[in-house]
């Protein structure tokens, strides 16, 4: 096995974890949205059902 | 690996590390090392994200509206996220073979492969311009790649074999064709043409189409021939070989003159043409047998010659400086002649 095929060999898998961890850091950053959205969406639905319990 | 680190930082504690390997040596001792950790963390990733995903969902009331739109959102990205962990598998693996497609991030392995297998990926790679040295294979599956490729690979093998040979002979018969219109053009005088059909009809193999396609010159044919060099002894004994042991004397007339040797009285078919030239250093290079089956020999195109048959007789000589006794086979005849 020469070294330079180590070397390319480790490259290649260092360019895909790259893209791997950025793909997966994207996505991450997609899911806490998501989970913020809800929770900002929720917090406006209990803001908007205890407003809608006080107007009674 | 921790993702919000990620965020920071865009490499890995892994790849700092290997940063700091500079030395090729240190590379490759550390390339298993290396691929470990990279699955070490990417698994750890994987399964950091996919407990988040499901604390999420805990969170969410699937009771509301916008709670039932959130786990759509989730089940998206968490097929999303299957999606990554394939494409990023498929990155790193070099070559899959046919008949499975089970490589997963805890599977995944170097494997050094065989020269062997070398050879096929170099000659078959299907999923990497770089095939040349690794490829990445589950443990369980490679016998299975060799089971279901290799076979085929050794088939494709042989027809490039057999392909070559006959490219071989091909360009054997041209060579071997150029040396002998060469010979027939220098030693026997006769134009290109003619060359041809002496060819054919002493040969009696057809010229290859290569000589019909152009009409070469005494300067081209050793350009085309064997390795520019002529080596008649060798030539002449080649077409000697498939004459039959059978010696002939010869009765020469030198005013015979004949055109067609199918006019010659008595020609048979079998008649072996050969030339005087031709006659003489078969002699000289030893050969006691001249032609074949006719009563006839012609030895050049004008001059017929009558045949008796010769009797191959067997003489003790004693040797004068040994004094050992030698059995020589001579044909009498020829013996006299000389």
């Amino acid at each position: 096995m020469g070294q330079n095929e180590n070397k390319k060999l480790i490259l290649r898998i260092k360019v895909a974890y790259d893209k791997f961890t950025r793909k997966l850091n994207v996505l991450r950053s997609k899911e806490r949205e998501v989970l913020k959205e809800y929770k900002e969406s929720d917090r406006q639905q209990k803001i908007f059902d205890i407003q809608k319990e006080l107007e009674k | 690996m921790h993702l919000e680190n990620k965020n920071e930082t865009p490499e890995s504690p892994v790849l700092e590390r290997q940063n700091e390997q500079t030395s090729d040596r240190e590379v490759a001792e550390d390339a298993n090392k290396f691929l470990e950790g990279i699955k070490t963390d990417s698994i750890s990733a994987l399964a950091e994200f996919s407990e988040q995903i499901k604390k999420d969902r805990g969170i969410v009331n699937p009771n509301t509206e916008n709670g039932r739109d959130t786990l759509v959102k989730l089940d998206t990205i968490k097929e999303e996220q299957k999606q990554i962990e394939k494409e990023f598998v498929d990155d790193i693996v070099l070559w899959h073979g046919s008949g499975f497609s089970t490589i997963t991030l805890e599977n995944l392995s170097i494997d050094r492969i065989s020269d062997e297998m070398k050879e096929f990926l170099e000659d078959n790679g299907k999923a990497s311009a770089d095939v040349r040295s690794f490829g990445f294979y589950t443990a369980d599956s490679l016998e299975k790649i060799r089971y279901l490729e290799i076979s085929e690979f050794h088939k494709k093998k042989e027809e490039e074999k057999l392909k070559k040979e006959l490219e071989d002979r091909r360009v054997y018969d041209i060579e071997n064709q150029a040396n002998t219109l060469f010979y027939y053009m220098a030693t026997k005088k006769v134009s290109y043409k003619e060359a041809i059909i002496m060819y054919e009809e002493e040969v009696e193999e057809p010229i290859n189409q290569f000589f019909k396609e152009k009409e070469y010159t005494l300067d081209e044919l050793p350009k085309i021939a064997v390795e520019n060099h002529f080596d008649f002894d060798s030539l002449l004994k080649k077409r000697l070989e498939k004459y039959k042991p059978t010696a002939y004397k010869l009765e020469i007339d030198k005013n015979a003159k004949m055109g067609n040797p199918k006019d010659i009285p008595g020609f048979k078919s079998d008649i072996i043409k050969i030339s005087e030239e031709d006659y003489k250093r078969a002699r000289e290079l030893g050969y006691d047998v001249l032609v074949g089956s006719g009563e006839y020999v012609i030895l050049n195109k004008d001059v017929v010659k009558r045949v008796d048959k010769s009797i191959r007789t067997e003489i003790t000589e004693i040797d004068k400086n040994t004094g050992e006794e030698i059995v020589k086979k001579i044909f009498p005849e020829f013996e006299s002649e000389q």
